[in-house]
């Protein structure tokens, strides 16, 4: 099921009424419904991966029970591995083994050598990446005694697959979410009612903006030749800005879907186009994951305590196996790459933390300085989105050798319609980034105001909203 | 939570009156199909696909054939990606058509793509694709508003059609497209390129099917106690019936041979060439009103 369908729709309703009104004295019940909720959401999408789901969920929970009773470091270490191996070989056997098969037959093919691998023919189940990490971020705080095993199945169960963040994040940690799934759960006016703007605005984000931008990106995208390469640098722009939509905007839905029951999630962006470097920009977009590598692989590969060359060699690690996480392609990993490029001389000078504020932070508008950095930081994430867009990394590179052939460069020949919604996007997203969301509009004093702006964005919906099936990230 | 769902409530009958008053305002703008399914019973139809829904213009049927039938008519075609004769149809025209009805007039489109077994359609089970489509997909096809229809087919729905106004389905259900009102030839050969390919490609993955040719019969027999039935090929380019004249060789002997069995008239206009195309399938405006004219001349005299 997606957020932006007629079945949430309903299905979002009926859950609300059984929580709060049916279970709301229980809190035991209450969870038993989000679980029961969790699968049924989960299952609509393809009933047959919930089995894997199940599993995964079993496996971590009995081996953190078991990790804790071990009385030997030998034995907490079997239980550890054994999560870990079985969760990271579904992880590679679903996404990883046809590009390892492929990629290694190829390697083969170049030395002269014939080879074939059998390649699987499965389909890729919706957020395993996502829940896999949930799964692994526990597994591993109990390793290293952060955190005690979770006793009900239940909480541990819903910690892992609540159904808002279940097929496309935010990654949440035990530490954070957990607790709240224990304790008593009180109906928060402030926190819905913000909840209900987040979502209203997520569904803008995705809707009108993503999926407009969607419509020219996937034409220039497929035929790049057909185009000037005016038309190709809106292409690129308009990427950037629909999986900012698409992925913020997911994320939106589904921190605000939670706050209606009274769960706070982990934010997972922080309006990163108004990033002043390429390092403040990793810390506004999808933290969630950001900081999961910072935790689980930087951190423990020694972070930056080895010195400079150990510094910029966990970094180069943490921004490849990130672009390795979002698919099985090198475009993924050349992505990886350079972002790890464009974010390395600022760790190498020791730069990496200039930009920890908020920009323009005592200002309406930014300095003539800041906006040539967010203006150059924007190029930069384009210039990389470019390989995660793109099929291959030869199709990549053509598109860019076309996008910087400036001979070419006359008026775009795409619609330029969608940068009407974008600038209403930067414009909310301006005016209130230093909240949590761009909809968070509750300061407002007047609520002919406030509701003139939900009825002007719910208009912008009716009117401009373009349709897809699908959130990018349900892939990954 | 009052307080919370009092908001909610008022939020939600806001854009409710927003939307129901956009829907009856401008429903023939925003979507081509809502005023068809939310239109009472009706006692005369047209019903075919887009050929028909833009080719044939009710209001030229009603002037000329009032006194001889229960008129208004109403267009009920869909597109081609919908109509196809079937169960589903039967159980839809049933729902449409008023009860009590004895003199009504109902005008089948009728040409080898909609009596065509697809690709998507499981025969063997009885599984076919336009049971999904609108407007078999509704349990309700005569309530203003149609809410559901609304829920089901919400990716029909355009309203910023409402601010373009340039094509408009009217009351009595034809498609008045004025997005191709063009006398340039090449973008005209365009379109007829493109409609050439479409069918080409229907050609190769479709078969012609007894088992519709059999639901058209049915539909034909349920028709029949309601008034005058009368099947149509409406005109198309050379091209275009070419095509279909090597996909479905008889399909005019056959469709002969059913009118006779169902002592109803079958009309084939497929090769008239007094008509103006704009895409080698669609008759333009102009077009539509002298072929309905030429349509009621054919239905008065016999």
């Amino acid at each position: 099921m997606v957020f932006n369908s007629f079945e949430f729709l309903f299905f979002l309703p009926i859950v609300f009424v059984l929580y709060w009104f049916v279970f709301k004295k229980n809190v035991k019940a209450q969870n038993l419904l989000l679980l029961v909720a969790s699968y049924f959401f989960y299952a609509y999408w393809d009933y047959r991966f919930l089995f894997l789901l199940v599993f995964s969920t079993l496996l971590d929970y009995f081996t953190g029970l078991k990790m804790s009773e071990a009385t030997t470091i030998n034995r907490k270490k079997f239980w550890f591995w054994l999560s870990v191996g079985v969760n990271l070989g579904f992880l590679g056997v679903f996404k990883y083994y046809n590009f390892f098969a492929e990629s290694f037959a190829e390697l083969l093919a170049t030395f002269g050598f014939k080879a074939h691998f059998w390649t699987l023919s499965v389909i890729l189940p919706v957020g395993i990446s996502f829940y896999t990490f949930h799964g692994l971020s526990y597994v591993i705080d109990i390793y290293n005694d952060k955190i005690k095993p979770e006793k009900s199945i239940v909480d541990y169960s819903v910690f892992v697959c609540f159904f808002p963040l279940l097929v496309a994040g935010p990654i949440e940690r035990a530490t954070h979410l957990l607790p709240q799934i224990q304790r008593v759960r009180n109906f928060d006016y402030y926190k819905a009612a913000d909840g209900l703007r987040q979502i209203l605005w997520g569904l803008f984000m995705k809707v009108v903006v993503a999926d407009n931008c969607a419509i020219v990106v996937n034409e220039v995208f497929k035929n790049p030749d057909s185009y000037n390469s005016s038309s190709l640098f809106v292409g690129a722009i308009f990427f950037a800005f629909q999986i900012y939509g698409d992925f913020s905007g997911y994320s939106n839905i589904a921190l605000g879907t939670a706050r209606l029951f009274g769960v706070e999630l982990l934010r997972n962006f922080a309006f990163p186009y108004f990033s002043r470097d390429i390092a403040e920009f990793w810390r506004r977009w999808h933290i969630s994951l950001s900081t999961w590598f910072r935790d689980y692989l930087y951190i423990p590969l020694g972070g930056s305590k080895g010195g400079m060359w150990s510094q910029v060699k966990n970094t180069m690690i943490i921004f490849l196996v990130s672009g390795f996480w979002h698919g099985a392609n090198w475009t993924f990993i050349v992505w990886g790459a350079l972002n790890a490029a464009f974010i390395m001389p600022l760790v190498i000078f020791k730069l990496n933390r200039t930009n920890t504020n908020i920009v323009a932070e005592n200002s309406f508008l930014p300095s003539f300085k800041e906006l040539i950095q967010i203006g150059l930081t924007f190029i930069l994430t384009t210039l990389a989105w470019i390989f995660f867009r793109s099929e291959s990394v030869t199709q990549a590179l053509h598109y860019l050798g076309k996008l910087l052939n400036f001979s070419d460069y006359k008026f775009p020949e795409v619609d330029l319609k969608p940068f009407l919604f974008i600038i209403v996007l930067l414009i909310f997203d301006w005016l209130n980034r230093k909240k949590q969301h761009g909809l968070e509009i509750s300061n407002i004093k007047y609520p002919v105001i406030r509701w003139g702006i939900y009825l002007f964005v719910f208009l912008m919906l009716l009117f401009f909203g373009a349709s897809s099936d699908s959130f990018i990230y349900f892939q990954f | 939570m009052k307080k919370f769902l009092l908001k909610l409530a008022l939020f939600s009958v806001i854009i409710s009156i927003i939307i129901l008053y956009i829907l009856n305002k401008y429903s023939g703008y925003v979507d081509y199909f809502y005023g068809k399914v939310s239109s009472p019973a009706q006692t005369s139809l047209i019903i075919g696909d887009s050929r028909s829904l833009q080719g044939i213009q009710p209001s030229v049927i009603d002037s000329a054939l009032s006194k001889k039938y229960e008129l208004p008519i109403l267009n009920f075609s869909f597109t081609v990606k919908q109509m196809s004769y079937g169960d589903a149809w039967i159980k839809t025209i049933k729902k449409k058509v008023r009860p009590e009805t004895k003199n009504g007039l109902f005008i089948l489109s009728v040409h080898p793509w909609v009596l065509s077994e697809r690709e998507e359609d499981d025969v063997l089970n009885g599984k076919f694709y336009e049971e999904k489509m609108p407007p078999n997909n509704l349990h309700f096809v005569n309530t203003n508003p149609n809410i559901e229809y609304f829920f089901k087919n919400y990716e029909y729905f355009h309203f910023k059609s409402m601010i373009k106004k340039i094509s408009i389905v009217h009351e009595d259900g034809w498609l008045e497209e004025n997005s191709t009102a063009t006398s340039d030839s090449a973008t005209l050969r365009g379109w007829e390129n493109i409609q050439i390919n479409l069918y080409t490609k229907f050609s190769k993955k479709w078969k012609k099917s007894i088992f519709r040719v059999k639901k058209l019969s049915e539909t034909i027999d349920f028709l029949k106690q309601h008034g005058k039935v009368v099947l149509v090929r409406m005109p198309v380019s050379k091209e275009i019936f070419d095509l279909e004249l090597s996909y479905w060789r008889d399909f005019n002997q056959e469709i002969t041979k059913l009118a006779k069995d169902k002592s109803v008239e079958y009309y084939d206009f497929s090769l008239s060439d007094d008509f103006g195309f704009y895409d080698g399938v669609h008759l333009n405006k102009k077009n539509g009103k002298k072929f309905t004219s030429i349509l009621c001349d054919s239905i008065s005299k016999y």
